[in-house]
């Protein structure tokens, strides 16, 4: 569905992304993590045609990006949120579905979207008067007008409550049940991970690190817990004794950080280790997920 | 999709607090503009025969329609509201989501050029009748006198618009695609105006200058006084001899004696560059200058 070969774009002197090799299959939610300035929103404009690359091959549902054929296929919301402001969000949605290639009606189309949207009482409301939140919906919603077979989402969430967030996560996989497929960024991975197939993490242009979610995250060395209890010098002996402990630390508020290699027989495990000693678990948290996978990798860049 | 977005930039281009904000100033121009026009009305012109009548509308109706309609109506309008349009988009970054759609970039520009000719071209329209109608109430014509004064040269005016709007767009277009910028765009386009009233000036006074440095090249009141001729003489005829020294003090295309009425027959032209020449130039301008946009818009990153 999104095929790039040693994709690359220059500005001047500075290289923003370099050689990317990009392979998104139909019907993934495929996540594109990096810091600010990684990268990111200008390899999403190469996909969509807004910024000719330096060098390199890039397809989009089988077609070369930036065609009409690509982007009759593809819907783009942009992390900016720049809209005509004076005009009515249905009015909005009709001339971006005119735009769209939408098939029947595009006025039912865009009410359709804006009921989906949950924005139907703000349907003749001015854009220019709609919350940040209520923007974001309207990018997302424009994007999905014309039915796109891939959809490319930058920061989707950003500026959204729970609710809308969660609107949007759940709509992504119903999306994806129909054989949609979803390029999307995000900075809140701990909420990428909850929807995502696979990834791709990018660092200072380049692929760091790339595949399925659970292999990127398997192939963390080690995972760690961070554990509060109402007494943690007696838990942290009784945890170095445990055969799948491979250390204990404090941190600075007293918790203990615990390193295990077997994540999971170490989270089945501290329950019958608490009960045994009587203990009261205050909290624990578990940090071996997308984010701490993508700073240990950045870690690593760092050191080499 | 070429007539959405068409659709769409005319409607952006007749935002009413715009239009509203231009039309009060322009009023006020026209009317002391007029004012002065009206000086060369000869006294009781009504009661003058219709042909005569006719011929004193049109000495004071092509000046006026020339410097008034389309000097200020179009330059200097063009130069202000063709940096809503393409420009304003690229700046504001609205045009990021219309170019990811299945649409093709020359259609955005081409689209933005025509949806900005219709607008002009309609102002343009608008300011002639409105002229023609402020003249024939200050100048005391009788009616009858607007059929050759007024409505027989306006297929003339029209073209003329039409061919001017062209040109300034044009140049509005390149603007927008090279800044992506609103001032900078106005300001580049605005270069237009400031030659025509510029050089108009330093022609109308008298002087070597503008002769001995060739300024006449540069003189856009100049060379769209000759486009106009050229249009006019295709559309309508021949220039009336009795209009010709008006031609000439205003738009600089014939040699204009202390005398005029001892000359026999037609002024000469005065022949820095042949009238269709001059056409030739706008035309060619008017193609390069949008051909140009086309193809740095088709490799713009957004």
């Amino acid at each position: 569905m999104i095929e790039t070969r040693g994709l690359t774009k220059e500005f001047g002197d500075v290289t923003a992304v370099e050689d990317v090799d990009l392979d998104v299959e139909r019907g993934d939610i495929h996540g594109f993590v990096g810091h600010n300035g990684a990268g990111k929103t200008t390899t999403m404009q190469m996909l969509t045609g807004l910024v000719t690359p330096t060098s390199g091959e890039v397809r989009v549902c089988g077609e070369p990006a930036g065609t009409r054929a690509a982007n009759e296929k593809i819907g783009y919301a942009p992390q900016n949120l720049e809209f005509y402001e004076s005009m009515t969000g249905r009015d909005y949605l009709v001339y971006m579905g005119k735009l769209s290639a939408v098939n029947g009606s595009v006025r039912e189309r865009a009410d359709d979207v804006l009921e989906w949207l949950d924005l139907s009482d703000a349907a003749e409301q001015a854009v220019g008067g709609y919350s940040g939140g209520m923007l974001r919906k309207l990018a997302v919603g424009q994007a999905m007008l014309g039915d796109p077979e891939l959809l490319i989402l930058d920061e989707p969430t950003a500026a959204l409550d729970p609710e809308g967030r969660a609107m949007i996560i759940d709509a992504l996989g119903n999306l994806t049940d129909e054989g949609t497929t979803v390029f999307v960024s995000s900075h809140v991975l701990s909420e990428l991970e909850q929807f995502i197939d696979t990834v791709t993490f990018l660092n200072e242009g380049q692929i760091v690190a790339s595949g399925p979610l659970d292999e990127v995250l398997s192939s963390t060395a080690a995972e760690r817990f961070v554990v509060d209890a109402s007494d943690n010098d007696r838990l942290a002996d009784l945890l170095r004794d445990h055969g799948s402990v491979a250390g204990v630390d404090g941190d600075d508020e007293g918790n203990l950080v615990v390193t295990t290699e077997d994540p999971e027989d170490f989270a089945g495990a501290l329950p019958e280790i608490l009960s045994g000693a009587d203990l009261r678990l205050y909290f624990v948290d578990r940090q071996g997920g997308l984010e701490e996978r993508f700073l240990d990798i950045l870690e690593e860049e760092g050191a080499e | 999709m070429f007539l959405a977005i068409y659709r769409k930039m005319l409607g952006d281009l007749s935002d009413p607090k715009s239009l509203v904000a231009y039309l009060l100033g322009f009023l006020g121009v026209l009317f002391f503009l007029t004012l002065g026009f009206t000086n060369e009305i000869p006294d009781a012109v009504a009661s003058l025969p219709l042909g005569e009548q006719e011929l004193a509308l049109l000495e004071v109706y092509a000046p006026l329609g020339w410097l008034f309609a389309v000097g200020i109506g179009l330059l200097v309008a063009g130069a202000l509201f063709v940096a809503l349009t393409l420009a304003t988009e690229a700046e504001r970054g609205t045009l990021d989501l219309v170019l990811s759609k299945p649409v093709s970039r020359w259609e955005v520009l081409l689209a933005t050029f025509l949806a900005n000719v219709t607008f002009l071209v309609g102002l343009g329209i608008a300011s002639l009748l409105l002229a023609a109608v402020v003249l024939y109430q200050m100048g005391g014509f009788s009616t009858a006198a607007l059929g050759g004064g007024v409505f027989g040269v306006f297929p003339a005016f029209f073209l003329y618009t039409l061919v001017i709007a062209a040109f300034i767009n044009a140049v509005g277009m390149a603007a927008s695609v090279l800044t992506r910028n609103r001032l900078q765009t106005a300001a580049l386009t605005g270069v237009v105006p400031v030659l025509f009233f510029g050089l108009f000036v330093a022609r109308v006074f008298p002087g070597s200058v503008y002769e001995n440095y060739s300024l006449y090249l540069f003189d856009v009141s100049y060379h769209f006084g000759n486009v106009f001729t050229v249009i006019y003489e295709a559309v309508v005829g021949q220039i009336p001899t009795a209009v010709q020294p008006r031609f000439g003090f205003w738009m600089g295309v014939y040699e204009v004696p202390d005398d005029p009425s001892a000359v026999d027959g037609s002024l000469e032209l005065v022949g820095y560059v042949d009238p269709i020449v001059s056409l030739g130039l706008c035309l060619f301008l008017t193609v390069g200058l949008l051909g140009v946009a086309l193809v740095k818009f088709q490799r713009l990153d957004i």
